[in-house]
């Protein structure tokens, strides 16, 4: 039996592990059975949780070898790449941003896998790179290397890139319709 | 769903690699906030989204029931 304070940590990590489980999977339903088997599997091995360590890494860390594991078995990859997110919330506060929330979610969605946990990883959950790295068992230098190539793919599909010059059309339009 | 081939050639630039900086992979500095805002924003509004009753069901049957009954969903489901 857990003690109390497992739980309490547990409990805390819960919105965070679902915020990356639908980041990473791309489907609220896909992702809420990823939690909660996620939850019930760091439940039952909470004696190999180091603590002291990041809950959050060790709890993403979970969710992912069970998301590549179904993955493997034949499950899809779901991109829904537009009825994902049931919500949409304007961005907060980021009107001067440009940067349309659905427009990001969409684009997200269009980034390789690997490339899109990284960015998330880093940019947003709030892992080092370390942990991050750790968490997909890469070295760190891949991390970067994904989360650069990540962003420069964001930039594009959101036509922020400079270089590819003043194009009007959005570049989801051609990238996006599947 | 391993491409890590490619990412040696890259990793000798990536040491100078912030997420919340601007300057790398050639975009500007605009463009790279904007992605790091639109990324956050992205995020914390997942987090901030009320968790389904599912979860509150769940952590309520963690550790409450777990001795007394034997249910076993935390233990018995793969």
């Amino acid at each position: 039996m857990p003690p109390a304070r497992f739980k309490d940590e547990l409990v805390a990590e819960m919105t965070n592990l679902r915020a990356f489980a639908i980041s990473l999977s791309g489907s609220a339903s896909v992702a809420d059975d990823l939690v909660q088997e996620a939850l019930l599997r760091a439940w039952s091995n909470f004696d190999k949780f180091q603590p002291g360590t990041s809950m959050r890494a060790w709890l993403f860390t979970i969710l992912r070898n069970i998301y590549f594991s179904n993955c493997r078995k034949g499950a899809r990859e779901v991109q829904d790449s537009d009825g994902l997110y049931a919500q949409r919330l304007a961005v907060p506060g980021g009107q001067e941003s440009h940067v349309d929330l659905q427009d990001f979610r969409r684009a997200l969605t269009h980034l390789p896998l690997e490339q899109r946990e990284a960015l998330i990883l880093v940019g947003a959950s709030g892992l080092s790179y370390e942990e991050a790295a750790s968490v997909c068992e890469v070295e760190i230098g891949t991390i970067k290397s994904r989360v650069s190539r990540a962003r420069s793919r964001l930039a594009e599909l959101l036509s922020l890139d400079p270089s590819a010059g003043s194009r009007d059309e959005p570049k989801l339009a051609d990238a996006g319709a599947q | 769903m391993e491409k890590a081939k490619a990412t040696d050639a890259e990793g000798a630039v990536d040491a100078r690699v912030d997420v919340n900086a601007p300057g790398d992979a050639g975009l500007d500095a605009k463009a790279m906030e904007a992605i790091g805002k639109a990324l956050r924003a992205h995020y914390d509004d997942l987090v901030r989204a009320p968790l389904p009753d599912r979860f509150h069901e769940l952590i309520a049957r963690l550790g409450g029931e777990d001795e007394a009954a034997p249910q076993g969903g935390a233990n018995a489901s793969s």
